[in-house]
């Protein structure tokens, strides 16, 4: 996705408050999601809500989840399938998601960690709307 | 067919996907996303992933360059990656405000992967009055011995030249 | 006569005997009153500074001192052709302006602490010995290595190679020097200016690379280290390009293993020994290798390639994998 040269690489703090409000409406909407991270595609955290203490330190899964995205992204590529949109991850005791936020300004994505009995169609239905709000928050944001 | 690897390690902006880029055979697979910290390094884009090249040798062989994201908040990929790698080869980019700190970093981490570490300091130019000896009295300080030049990774024969370093490493191992 | 800080000796050589008698006033004159100036003979191993008649410099006899012992060399011309008293190193006579003459005595005579210039041989003494030998000296690039000499400049035969910085073990050559230069036993140091430094290449190198380089690129360095002189790597010296760089590497990396004897290192590499033995001398030269004694090398000293394989194990299907492996990739890059 191409990125204006003349817009600044870290988004502004308002979008931060803006994607925290989003998420955490996610968040009330969908039972089961412990932990949502914001982050930026080279790996930083940029906000993290969680529904208890003792979740995972958010700036090393940002970190990972990065490389995972891209590492994803890049193998999609290879078998020409574009616009990698989320991974879901099962394991026995939980689920976790990695989603693209595809916004122009400051790409970013979502990770998302639950317990095992969440409803994923339910989940994925609240995160495409999540993302979408992303995106426009950003691009509103960023054209001030 | 038989598969080796090079891993190529060190610093954000050093050279890592250039080095790859001037020796594979097929189009460099990057891994790369905007980068937002520009304190650390101006350039826009930055290794997440890894970089992928390849050497085909023969139908038989071939060789697989591995290119790691520098920030040491990657540093989980880095023995991932490593492991079962012919040598390592660690570019350091000498203009950076201290470079003593990076090469003591990616030596302390990559020397649990492997013994045959390559050094290669790059943008010498760009901080002409730091001497290279720096690297040198470290090493020496601290009785290590690397195999270290002053490089410009986006000069072919330089990234040769630590190959065929490893190259000579492998065979005197393998002849002793 | 002998050489202290606190002495000049000085030779004036082809003059009439006034204008002996002139220049010695002016030198007695401008040369700082803490110095003793002493007149003494152009073969006085002490000698300083040499004043001589234009016409007479070029004479095989002063160029035979001048090559073993280099000093600061005034020219006079006794008839006025230029409108400055001095051009370059030529004075012109009759002296209008003193001060000129002062000005060239201060650049070429004293340091920035107008303290006088010392001439530093491979002995460490202020005065240099007649050459006894024509074998060139390690000992030399050791005082080069111990960062305590500052600013000096590194002069042989054909003149000067460049100027060192030894406390930031860094080398500006001179814009003369080329690629092939080489050196002998006429190479000597000497404390330098930072007016000399200026007229030399902007572009530093690397002290040690540099005379890692110089060496191994001069026969006269061979026969320094025997074959049975035990070298330990200390740094990797880094190659050129072409078959200098694979034997290079390749001896390079037999000693990374471990210490070695000039003929262990040859016997393991099938490089002949007067190549191993120049390459060990240049990495002592630049201080990337020391010797050390027999006892102290991994392996004794006399074992084969062969025999070291055997002890060590090193057969089998997986190494001759291997061998192949980077026989392949030598080939693909032509390395």
């Amino acid at each position: 996705m191409p990125v204006q040269a003349t817009t600044k690489r870290v988004p502004p703090q308002a979008f931060i408050q803006q994607a925290e409000a989003s998420i955490q409406q996610m968040m009330g909407n969908v039972p089961g999601i412990q932990q949502v991270i914001l982050a930026s595609t080279d790996g930083f955290e940029l906000c993290s809500v969680q529904r208890d203490s003792g979740q995972v330190q958010g700036s090393k899964l940002a970190a990972v989840s990065s490389s995972i995205l891209a590492l994803v992204q890049a193998f999609l590529g290879e078998i020409q399938f574009t616009g990698c949109q989320s991974m879901t991850l099962e394991a026995e005791n939980g689920k976790a998601i990695i989603a693209a936020v595809n916004s122009t300004n400051h790409p970013m994505l979502l990770v998302i960690t639950t317990s095992k009995s969440v409803l994923l169609g339910h989940l994925l239905h609240s995160l495409k709307a999540c993302t979408q709000e992303l995106a426009l928050h950003d691009q509103r944001l960023s054209s001030i | 067919m038989q598969r080796y690897k090079i891993v190529f390690g060190g610093a954000m902006g050093a050279g890592k996907s250039q080095a790859i880029a001037s020796l594979s055979d097929i189009q460099v697979l990057a891994t790369e996303a905007l980068n937002t910290d520009e304190q650390a390094h101006s350039k826009l884009l930055t290794t997440v992933g890894i970089d992928y090249g390849e050497i085909t040798l023969d139908a038989d062989t071939c060789i697989g360059l591995y290119g790691t994201p520098g920030q040491d908040r990657f540093s989980f990929i880095w023995p991932i990656i490593g492991e079962g790698a012919l040598g390592i080869i660690i570019l350091l980019d000498h203009s950076v405000a201290n470079p003593l700190a990076d090469l003591e970093m990616y030596l302390h981490d990559f020397s649990k992967t492997s013994t045959n570490l390559i050094i290669g300091i790059t943008h010498v130019d760009l901080k002409p009055e730091r001497p290279i000896s720096i690297y040198r009295d470290w090493l020496m300080s601290r009785q290590l011995l690397y195999p270290l030049f002053s490089i410009d990774a986006r000069v072919r024969d330089d990234v040769l030249l630590l190959v065929e370093t490893m190259i000579a490493k492998l065979e005197a191992d393998d002849a002793h | 006569m002998s050489s202290t800080a606190n002495t000049f000796n000085i030779c004036i050589v082809g003059l009439s005997v006034a204008n002996m008698t002139l220049l010695r006033q002016l030198c007695r004159e401008l040369i700082p009153k803490q110095f003793d100036v002493h007149w003494v003979s152009a073969t006085d191993p002490a000698l300083d500074f040499l004043i001589i008649d234009a016409d007479f410099v070029q004479a095989r006899s002063i160029q035979n001192i001048l090559s073993y012992h280099p000093v600061p060399v005034l020219k006079v011309v006794r008839y006025p052709s230029v409108a400055q008293n001095i051009c370059e190193d030529t004075l012109y006579l009759p002296v209008n302006n003193v001060a000129l003459l002062s000005d060239w005595m201060d650049r070429h005579l004293f340091d920035a602490h107008h303290q006088k210039l010392l001439t530093i041989t491979s002995t460490g003494q202020s005065t240099q010995t007649e050459a006894t030998t024509q074998q060139p000296d390690l000992h030399i690039f050791e005082r080069l290595h111990g960062k305590t000499l500052g600013l000096v400049k590194l002069v042989d035969a054909q003149g000067i190679l460049g100027v060192a910085d030894t406390a930031q073990e860094l080398f500006w050559p001179s814009p003369s020097l080329t690629a092939a230069r080489t050196v002998d036993h006429t190479l000597g140091i000497a404390h330098s200016t930072s007016r000399e430094l200026q007229e030399m290449s902007s572009q530093a190198r690397d002290l040690k690379q540099w005379i890692w380089d110089v060496v191994w690129h001069s026969p006269s360095y061979t026969g320094l280290l025997s074959a049975n002189d035990c070298v330990k790597l200390l740094g990797w010296p880094q190659p050129a390009a072409g078959q200098d760089r694979h034997d290079v590497l390749q001896l390079s990396a037999c000693l990374h293993q471990h210490a070695s004897s000039v003929q262990q290192l040859a016997a393991q590499t099938h490089i002949e020994v007067p190549r191993v033995q120049l390459f060990a001398s240049a990495l002592v030269a630049a201080g990337l290798a020391k010797t050390i004694p027999a006892y102290a090398s991994s392996y004794p000293v006399g074992d084969t390639a062969q025999q070291t394989r055997d002890r060590t194990g090193a057969t089998g299907h997986e190494a001759g994998k291997l061998r192949g492996f980077l026989s392949k990739l030598r080939h693909q890059f032509g390395l």
